[in-house]
């Protein structure tokens, strides 16, 4: 009996623990965000009257332009959002220390945390449904969220062929590419891809002599603004020999692991699919 | 030693290096498939090219050490002194963080070279005697403020703009443009070594001072200016085309110098193939130990260079 209690009493004062955090964890008053994924966060769950202000990079959706700006991911602008006197600051990883340091002493909520993948942008939506009491929109987001991946994994697993190798270029020169833990990576392997980047974490930059052995497939270019053409040194890659080189419709709903992301995923593989199957048919027409 | 012996075997050196740098890569080719199809496979091409560009650059910044040490009389003299590597610093920062790297694949290094030139320019004009000394002093200055100028630059740049810039400044000759790049930088290097080897004499008559060499009929003036403009543009036209690679252009000529003794008709030629061979060699070691990411050149060429200078140093010290 008394091993009884003592299984059902731990539990429920951890509960009670977990709840009693959970009440302290919402905040009520202002939200800066200095994060474009998470500025669509609030957006997409409703929460978009209580941002005061965004970061130099978030632009979406198109209304938050009409806020004022705190920085960016990396230095938020203290004195500014000191002035506004928010209640919460959210962003990524990538915050200076002893900024975020500061913002706690003049007692604003600071919410840091990688969001780099899914299981990020999981964490963020529940995290952000606590944060902004708004729990309900925030499954409904994660219950959507599961849904299209189911959707995207079933379509990968009745596929007649093989993922297409991809390099994804971030930047040209040097060249920098997404590697195997990145939201490119993940959300390329959705639509289809196979990141020709294996060994390398993060955002390495790579050898184009490492490009020509692995003779990708296809080049997803996120490189905004560059041109491949006028560079010699790609022009030995079979991949922009025989024109694929793709530029993703919308390069922020695939860069960013925000709600969007969804639709940048739709949008890439079919634009594969196009891109593949013309191909397929140039190839087989007498 | 006679030249030629000297010259024959620095020359085998930087062949074996040239091969090595056309054999070696991330990829194994046998050599098989050197060919595919009646053409030069994609690779090969590459590192045809990226070894061509290492030989050149590495050739000129041996020379342009060479001279800046011996005008300069100072063996710590390096070919970014005038000011070059801060301003093909910010030129090319200027270019990738502005936005006109999006021109074109051409437009990076003509602002590096366009930074250098400038900052060369200012360091002519604003030093009024144009001693070797005051040139040195006002090449300090401009360099100087050109890098403050250039991290004011940086500090305003986005982390993918950074990455550019930071990646510029390591060096690197995987991006070498074979015909607006490599060809005049090769025609440039050419005509600074007929130039170096006819007038040897002199450049050995300012290495003991300008008054020694002024009295034994050079201009000591004008051919310091000359001397230094020539290594200057020379440094510049590297940079513009391979970033900022340290040490090849102070260890080398350097090391030559202790070898074979200060006779510049002498050690010209075989500096400029030891550069070529050492820079070679640095390029394919950046591309074997790291297959994947590839290491600097200008990362390797500091690591490699810094314990074999010390060595040698010491070596010498000892045998003395």
């Amino acid at each position: 009996m008394r091993r009884l209690l003592r299984f059902l009493f731990i539990p429920a004062v951890l509960c009670l623990l977990v709840s009693c955090s959970e009440e302290k964890e919402v905040v009520s008053g202002g939200v800066v965000s200095l994060s474009p994924a998470l500025t669509e966060l609030v957006c997409h769950l409703g929460r978009e009257d209580r941002l005061v202000a965004r970061s130099t990079a978030c632009d979406w959706p198109e209304s938050v332009k009409k806020l004022p700006t705190a920085g960016d991911f990396a230095e938020p602008e203290l004195e500014k959002i000191l002035s506004m006197k928010p209640a919460l600051v959210v962003s990524n990883e990538f915050v200076n220390p002893k900024d975020a340091d500061a913002l706690r002493q003049a007692g604003i909520a600071v919410e840091l945390h990688p969001c780099d993948g899914f299981d990020d942008y999981r964490d963020w939506v529940v995290r952000m449904g606590r944060l902004l009491e708004c729990p309900d929109e925030a499954e409904a987001e994660l219950k959507r969220a599961a849904a299209r991946i189911a959707e995207f994994e079933s379509a990968l697993q009745t596929a007649d062929h093989k993922p297409f190798r991809a390099l994804y270029v971030i930047w040209d020169s040097p060249l920098l590419t997404a590697g195997a833990d990145s939201l490119p990576d993940a959300v390329g392997r959705l639509a289809g891809l196979e990141n020709i980047v294996t060994t390398e974490k993060g955002y390495p930059s790579i050898s184009l002599e490492f490009v020509l052995k692995e003779d990708p497939d296809v080049i997803v270019w996120f490189a905004h603004g560059k041109d491949w053409k006028s560079n010699p040194s790609w022009r030995g890659i079979r991949a922009v020999q025989t024109d694929r080189v793709l530029i993703p419709r919308d390069d922020s709903a695939l860069l960013r692991p925000g709600p969007r992301m969804f639709d940048g995923i739709a949008d890439l593989k079919a634009d594969l699919e196009k891109m593949f199957s013309s191909r397929l048919n140039s190839e087989t027409a007498p | 030693m006679k030249t030629a012996r000297i010259i024959l075997i620095y020359l085998a050196a930087a062949i074996a290096a040239a091969v090595c740098g056309v054999l070696f890569g991330a990829a194994r080719i046998p050599l098989s498939e050197f060919v595919q199809d009646g053409a030069l496979n994609p690779i090969v091409e590459l590192r045809i090219v990226r070894t061509a560009a290492a030989a050149v650059v590495g050739a000129s910044l041996a020379v342009s050490g060479l001279v800046f040490q011996a005008v300069l009389r100072n063996s710590l003299a390096e070919p970014y002194l005038l000011g070059v590597s801060g301003g093909a610093g910010l030129g090319a920062a200027g270019a990738i963080i502005l936005g006109f790297s999006a021109w074109g694949f051409m437009s990076v290094p003509l602002f590096a070279l366009l930074g250098a030139v400038v900052a060369n320019l200012l360091v002519f004009a604003a030093v009024r005697r144009r001693s070797a000394e005051e040139l040195l002093l006002g090449g300090v200055m401009i360099g100087t403020l050109a890098s403050s100028l250039l991290m004011v630059v940086i500090t305003f740049s986005h982390s993918h703009d950074m990455a550019g810039v930071i990646w510029w400044m390591l060096g690197s000759v995987q991006n070498v443009d074979p015909a607006r790049q490599l060809a005049p930088a090769s025609i440039l290097l050419a005509a600074a070594l007929v130039f170096l080897f006819v007038r040897a004499g002199d450049v050995d008559l300012l290495t003991f001072g300008p008054e020694y060499a002024w009295n034994h009929g050079v201009n000591a003036r004008t051919m310091t200016v000359v001397l230094l403009a020539l290594a200057s543009l020379l440094a510049a036209v590297t940079v513009s085309m391979a970033g900022i690679i340290g040490f090849c252009g102070l260890v080398v000529p350097h090391i030559v110098r202790r070898l074979h003794g200060g006779s510049h008709r002498k050690i010209l030629i075989p500096a400029a193939l030891a550069g070529a061979a050492f820079l070679m060699l640095a390029d394919i070691l950046g591309r074997v130990v790291s297959p994947v990411r590839e290491l600097p050149v200008g990362m390797v060429t500091a690591a490699v260079g810094c314990p074999v200078f010390l060595w040698l140093l010491n070596r010498s010290r000892a045998g003395s």
